[in-house]
This record gives structure tokens, C-alpha cells and sequence, in this order.
């Protein structure tokens, strides 16, 4: 296998959707009826970029960023308006059907598992609409089963959990050995443990089978603990396509500094820094770090204070996301 | 390309049907009942008018010929899974269904026919043991069986085809409950499900055998109750004519409406 081979490329990709507006009131109705307006909306603005075989790719960006619209189009149920992309050799809205044959996608809105049967007959299913050859399915299946945990092959998906229900979907997309998988919110709803295990899983698929990961999603720990690269896009343009921590050098100017005393400390002032919030024994304090060292503020809470523990951590990737919006 | 996975989605939709068991038992109660009232009413014209045989039908084989055409209606004929697609099409969810590698409009195909056999199955189990107990056996002759059972599958495809053509131009029309109703009531009348086409007037006989809603209930249930090889061979392959023209027309319209389909949210 090549080393960096490119197995998705988009140029230029857009997508406008056009949106009927309606006028207010029985007249409005009339109207739009008679002279239907509408608007185009831009949801994808001319993005491009490459994925390399075996990389997770974050894919983030606020609501209505374009994050779900771009997905469809390289998985090729949605037509663009303009712009090529190349998924794995082929054109997705072109050749879906080909194309879905190597590919896996988890909506996690949008679940694929029947609802009232057990998992193993939309596993069963699966195999048959990937054409896979009886005795691999077989040995993937025991794989996968064991790997998910899912013993609850025969439980009807209604009694599931969630966390139960979205291991079997990504399980569901993973049976035929999808080359890509496009995550969509996987882990929208799940529980701390339940996230953990499904981003475990997640990683290991890759490092084992080199299997390429697409990943939208809110959960800003699903970013720091899986994607190698990031791309942020908002209002349908590209505004950020690097690793984690360019990322962070980039945006990450300040600190945030949690700090627990012994006992309530008096008055706090250090210039650059700010309280952000207080209770009698606990303090979060953000540092400016181009106006002041940390090992500075750090120096200052030890000899002014009796300190019992101090937590000195990064902005989540969301506040430095909503800074590079703000841009 | 394989067809056996079309088979299997037919045979989980099928499997997954049976989950709503209670909402298939009680139409078929409900469409028995119907029949009980059938029994009374028409009983009473056949002895008010003193004749066995009503344009060609006894009350035997009214009442039969009514259990086949009300047990194909009940098959559901694709209708929820319109409502669905409609649905799906406006708020463009019916992207979802094509993440897998399978030709959407086999699959939808595949989807209702399994459930929509079983359900038609289920209700002349129910409906045809009552009116066996109220009037007797019908007189058919095993030979005609399979051909009765393959016109009244087609029937079923034919209602399909339908009601997915409506439910595609969903992609341009807004609100497609008008289309279905004004079918629905077309199927009713001119399709022959509340009175046999044989007692309207001739010329609103000629026009109805024009139209493909008395493909659907009519044909295969007068075959069931006079059955003659000629008449199986004109319904089977009009119905086949009107189910390749349902089926082109919905492919057209979604391979057209797929290019623009629209989703909400980024």
C-alpha cells in the first residue's frame, strides 16, 4: 500500500440549495402559488481538499457549517451544484452504487438497523447487499461481535440502549471491510463510557486495517482523541485544514488555570489574568499568555497562597473553533 | 450486479411487518366484518329480486369475488411506504436509503411487495373463512388457482407502481395526500372494489376497463369467480402494460427528482 495515496480528492465543490419563500397570510399563499420565489442558499462554497488512505479526518463546524451537506456529496447521494470530487477512483454522484460497495457511512441521526428485529438480520442483510461471500461474513461477524461487545445479537433494537444500538450500527457499517468510513455524529447522545468505547473501537479499526475515517461531530473529545488532521468549515467555506496541534499553537494564546486552596484566599489580583469564576475554594483563571508567562502566575499562586492542587489546561477545541470563527 | 439481496429485503421487511401484528390482524377483523355486512345487504337484494344470478354473478360468487378484491386492498399496496417516500423526499431523508449499494427504486419494490403479499394473505385467511361458513365454497378448479394467484400479485405490483409514481412527484409537489385520495376513491368506484364493473352501465363499463385502477381489484377477483383462460391472458399482460409505464414514469421522475433533492439541515 502506497504511503500517503490519495483516496479522496474534492476541487471547487458547491452546493445551493434553492429555498421557496413565502409571503405571510392567505395572500402570501396566492402568490407564491402564482410567482413561486425562491433563494439560493449556499451550503458548500467552493471547498477543496485531500484525505490519505488510513487518516481520520475531522470534520467540524457549527450547525448548518455545510459539515453533512459536503458528506452526502462523497458518498454520492447528493448532487453538487459545481465542483468535482473523487472518492477511492470514482465520482460519487456518478457511480454511488460502485462507489458504496467500498465505502461505510454512519448517520447517527439516521439509524440503518431495523427496529423491531435483533441486529443479526440487518447484520444478515448487510452481507447480502455488500455480496459477501458467506464464510468471510461469518468470520467478520464473529470478529466484529466480539471485538463491540454486541451480546445482543438477538434483541430487538427497540429494547437496546444507545450506546448498545450505536455500536451495532457502526458494526452494520463495517461488515463488508469498507476501505472509507464516514462518521456522521457518531457518538451524538452516548455517555461518557459509551463514547470511550466507541472511539476505542474506532481507533482500532484504523491502526489495524488502515481503514480511512471521516469524522463530523459536536463532541470535541471525539476530535482530540481520534482525528490526526482537522478541517473546520463554516458558512460553507474552508477556514482551517491542518493537524490538531497547528491548531492549537495557532488559536491557543490563553490558558485556563484551576486551582484548589486550602484556604479561602483572600484578594487575587495578577494582571493578564482573569477570574472566571469563583467559589470559596476553588478558582478557574484564564491566563493571556502574550501578556504574561504561566510559570509567572503559577509562581504567584504558590507564595501568596496555600495551594492544594492546580490544573493548568488548554481551551476545548470549541472555544478555539468559535475564536476562528469569530475571525 | 446480484438480485438476491432485493430477495432478502423483501424477506426483513417481511420479518419486520410481523412486529405489527396487531395493526395487520385488526384491518383484517375489520375488513371480515365488512364482508358480514356485505353478506347482509346483498343476501337481502338477491331475495328482494328473486333471481340467483346478478349480471353473471351469484351471491356466491359476489361475495368472493368481494373477499379477493377488499384482501388486495388491504395488502396496503405500497401506501404507507408512499406516505414515507413523500415524506422523505421533502424533508430529503430519502438520501439515507441510498448510502447502500442497491438500485433505490428494486429496492422500494422489493420492500412493500414482501409485506404487502403477506398482509393480502392474512386478510382472505380472516374474510374467506367467514364467508366460507355464510355461503359455501366457490366452484374453481385447482388448475385455475396459480393463474388466479399470479394476476392477483400483479394487481398488488400494479397498486405499488402507483402509489410510487404519486409518491415521487413529491420532489415537485408539495402535498401529495389529494393525489392519493382522488385514487384511493377511483380504485373504489372504477376499480370495482364496492360493486363488481358488471352492474354499472356499459359505457362506464368501457371506460373503467380503460383505466388501471380495475386492474387492481376488478380483474383478478372476476377471474377468481369466472374464470377463462382468455380473460387471464388479456388482464395479465395489461396489467403488465400498465405496470411498465407506472414503473418508467416513477423512475423517470426520481432519477430526475434525485439530481435536486434538497436536505435540511448543514
Amino acid at each position: 500500500m502506497a504511503k500517503n495515496e490519495t483516496i479522496i480528492r474534492v476541487e471547487n465543490l458547491r452546493k445551493v440549495f434553492a429555498t421557496k419563500q413565502k409571503k405571510s397570510g392567505l395572500s402570501g399563499s396566492m402568490h407564491s402559488l402564482l410567482k413561486p420565489k425562491t433563494i439560493d442558499s449556499v451550503a458548500v462554497d467552493n471547498i477543496s481538499f485531500e484525505v490519505n488512505r488510513g487518516e481520520i479526518l475531522g470534520f467540524l463546524g457549527p450547525n448548518g457549517a455545510g459539515k453533512s451537506t459536503t458528506i452526502k456529496m462523497l458518498v454520492g447521494i447528493l448532487f453538487p451544484t459545481s465542483g468535482q470530487a473523487d472518492v477511492l477512483g470514482y465520482t460519487p454522484w456518478k457511480q454511488r452504487q460502485k462507489l458504496a460497495m467500498k465505502i461505510g457511512s454512519v448517520f447517527g441521526q439516521k439509524p440503518q438497523l431495523w427496529y423491531h428485529l435483533p441486529p443479526i438480520d440487518t447484520f444478515n442483510l448487510m452481507s447480502k447487499i455488500y455480496e459477501m461471500d458467506e464464510k468471510e461474513y461469518k468470520k467478520r461477524l464473529n470478529y466484529l461481535v466480539d471485538r463491540f461487545e454486541i451480546d445482543y445479537l438477538n434483541t430487538p433494537v427497540r429494547r437496546l440502549s444507545l450506546g448498545q444500538r450505536m455500536r451495532a450500527e457502526v458494526v452494520a457499517s463495517l461488515l463488508h471491510k469498507p476501505e472509507i468510513i464516514f462518521l456522521d455524529e457518531p457518538t451524538i447522545g452516548l455517555d461518557i463510557i459509551a463514547k470511550q468505547k466507541i472511539r476505542d473501537l474506532i481507533l482500532e479499526l484504523n491502526k489495524k486495517e488502515n481503514v480511512t475515517v471521516f469524522l463530523t461531530s459536536h463532541d470535541m473529545d471525539d476530535v482530540e482523541k481520534l482525528c490526526n488532521r482537522i478541517i473546520v468549515i463554516n458558512h460553507g467555506k474552508m477556514v482551517f485544514n491542518n493537524t490538531l496541534s497547528k491548531l492549537k499553537s495557532t488559536y491557543v494564546t490563553s490558558k485556563n488555570v484551576e486551582v484548589k486552596f486550602e484556604k479561602s484566599p483572600k484578594k487575587f489580583t495578577f494582571s493578564g489574568a482573569r477570574v472566571l469564576k469563583r467559589s470559596s475554594y476553588d478558582m478557574t483563571i484564564h491566563l493571556d499568555q502574550k501578556k504574561r508567562d504561566i510559570k509567572d502566575l503559577v509562581d504567584y499562586l504558590t507564595s501568596n497562597f496555600e495551594v492544594l492542587d492546580i490544573n493548568i489546561a488548554d481551551p476545548t477545541v470549541e472555544e478555539i473553533i468559535a475564536k476562528i470563527y469569530k475571525k | 450486479m446480484s438480485y438476491s439481496k432485493y430477495f432478502f429485503i423483501a424477506k426483513i421487511e417481511i420479518l419486520s411487518a410481523f412486529a405489527y401484528y396487531i395493526n395487520i390482524l385488526s384491518s383484517s377483523v375489520f375488513i371480515t366484518f365488512l364482508l358480514f355486512i356485505f353478506y347482509n345487504l346483498w343476501k337481502a337484494v338477491y331475495l328482494a329480486s328473486a333471481v340467483t344470478s346478478i349480471s353473471g354473478f351469484t351471491l356466491v360468487g359476489l361475495l368472493w369475488y368481494l373477499t379477493l378484491s377488499e384482501s388486495i386492498w388491504n395488502s396496503g399496496s405500497g401506501r404507507t411506504a408512499v406516505i414515507k417516500i413523500s415524506d422523505d423526499v421533502k424533508s430529503g431523508n430519502i438520501a439515507y436509503y441510498l448510502n447502500k449499494p442497491y438500485n433505490f427504486v428494486v429496492y422500494h419494490f422489493s420492500s412493500t411487495t414482501g409485506t404487502a403479499i403477506i398482509r393480502s394473505v392474512i386478510t382472505f385467511a380472516f374474510a374467506g373463512t367467514l364467508i366460507y361458513f355464510l355461503v359455501g365454497p366457490l366452484k374453481i378448479t385447482l388448475f385455475e388457482i396459480p393463474f388466479v394467484l399470479l394476476s392477483v400479485l400483479l394487481a398488488i405490483i400494479l397498486a405499488i407502481s402507483m402509489n410510487f409514481l404519486i409518491g415521487v412527484t413529491a420532489f415537485w409537489i408539495e402535498d401529495i395526500s389529494a393525489f392519493r385520495w382522488i385514487q384511493d376513491k377511483l380504485i373504489f368506484v372504477l376499480g370495482g372494489m364496492l360493486i363488481p364493473l358488471s352492474f354499472f352501465p356499459l359505457f362506464l363499463q368501457k371506460i373503467a376497463l380503460v383505466l388501471p385502477f380495475s386492474y387492481v381489484a376488478y380483474a383478478p377477483a372476476y377471474m377468481f369467480v369466472n374464470f377463462s383462460v382468455s380473460f387471464f391472458v388479456e388482464t395479465v399482460l395489461i396489467q403488465i402494460l400498465w405496470i411498465t409505464l407506472f414503473v418508467a414514469g416513477a423512475s423517470l421522475l426520481y432519477n430526475l427528482g434525485a439530481k435536486r433533492v434538497s436536505i435540511n439541515g448543514g
